[in-house]
């Protein structure tokens, strides 16, 4: 099933392989939850954050559906 | 019949026109020697002035803001600075600038180099000097009047229930997930208010947390281990420029709360990055 993705900038060059385009298509097994959304596009978990399905904020099991947009904000404690 | 407090001040006032509105404005200095002929702290005398209409210059900036009577109550406010670093240095100075009536700043580190690209008060001079000695006695120079007390302490469960005592607003500038986590426990046990910010790179969030909301734990990452849990800053640093601005944006919310007011970040997450200019609002659950 389509989804769409929002990855943070500065999270692009942490995915491996690195990440070309904040914004972009994605095509996900059905079922697929947030967790294996980060997992699959190489994220390390330990670097994300929030992260937003149809601009709520979703915990990591969270159920993927067709057409959602998921936006992926990195870890952030820096004082 | 004799003279108040509040008549000796209006003696020393003159009026002045600040954006269209006069106002009996008066210098600090003769707040403060009315406060003590009638045994009151400076503080004290200035927030009696302000709510018989006559404006201490010191604030008279403050006023189109936060009003009068909202200048009077952040007078007998206390907030709590934990952590005077990045984001706790530029907001104790926010804060007192503001007319905070106490501030009590807590970090148990001293100042080393690698600070002296972003941190407020640190300079060649005060390199292995407690930071919280160095932010008070630089406060108490800009304003002589300042409540400020400096705890050269670890913020932990241990120490927070004491440091948070008689606060009305905590300021969270702790610079690691864990530490954060604990405070937001404190906040919420002390049935305090915690100004969030936090920064990485060129990318900052900030929140506003009430005792007993989810506030940090909707976004805390999984456990990698032992060792304070960090996020992508140890990757990309800390710069100048972002620290002062969560500063800005959490003492904004800080001085909201003070002034009774709902913080305008509650229950949503402030997501900023200055790279390319992305501006996000997300709502958290409540």
């Amino acid at each position: 099933m389509l989804i769409n993705v929002k990855v943070a900038t500065v999270l692009l060059k942490k995915a491996v392989p690195p990440l070309e385009r904040v914004e972009f298509e994605l095509d996900v097994p059905d079922g697929s939850d947030v967790e294996a959304l980060i997992s699959s596009l190489g994220i390390p978990a330990g670097l994300v954050g929030s992260v937003t399905v149809n601009n709520r904020r979703s915990p990591r099991d969270a159920a993927v559906s067709a057409g959602d947009t998921v936006a992926i904000i990195p870890a952030i404690s820096g004082g | 019949m004799e003279e108040t407090l509040v008549d000796a001040v209006r003696g020393a006032a003159a009026e002045r026109v600040e954006g269209g509105t006069t106002y009996l404005c008066v210098p600090i200095d003769a707040v403060r020697s009315a406060g003590g002929r009638f045994g009151v702290t400076s503080r004290e005398a200035a927030a009696l002035a302000l709510e018989a209409g006559i404006v201490p210059l010191r604030y008279l900036k403050n006023i189109g803001t936060v009003g009068l009577e909202g200048q009077a109550r952040l007078l007998r406010s206390r907030a709590v600075v934990i952590g005077a670093g990045g984001i706790g240095g530029q907001a104790s100075e926010l804060l007192v600038r503001m007319g905070v009536g106490s501030l009590a700043v807590v970090d148990p580190d001293v100042f080393d180099e690698t600070n002296l690209n972003r941190q407020n008060f640190a300079c060649g001079d005060v390199l292995g000097m407690p930071k919280v000695e160095v932010v008070r006695d630089r406060l108490l120079e800009i304003d002589s009047d300042a409540e400020v007390t400096a705890h050269r302490a670890v913020a932990d469960a241990g120490s927070l229930s004491g440091l948070l005592e008689g606060a009305d607003v905590v300021v969270d500038a702790l610079d690691s997930l864990s530490d954060r986590l604990l405070l937001q426990e404190a906040c919420a046990a002390a049935g305090v208010v915690m100004a969030h910010g936090a920064i990485a790179g060129t990318s900052l969030q900030a929140t506003t947390v009430y005792p007993g909301e989810p506030g940090l734990e909707s976004f805390m990452p999984p456990s990698s281990g032992p060792g304070k849990a960090r996020g992508i800053e140890v990757e990309t640093g800390n710069p100048a420029t972002t620290p002062t601005l969560a500063a800005v944006i959490q003492v904004q919310e800080a001085v909201r709360v003070m002034l009774g007011l709902e913080a305008a970040l509650r229950g949503r997450l402030l997501y900023i990055d200055l790279e390319d200019w992305t501006v996000d609002f997300i709502e958290l659950e409540r």
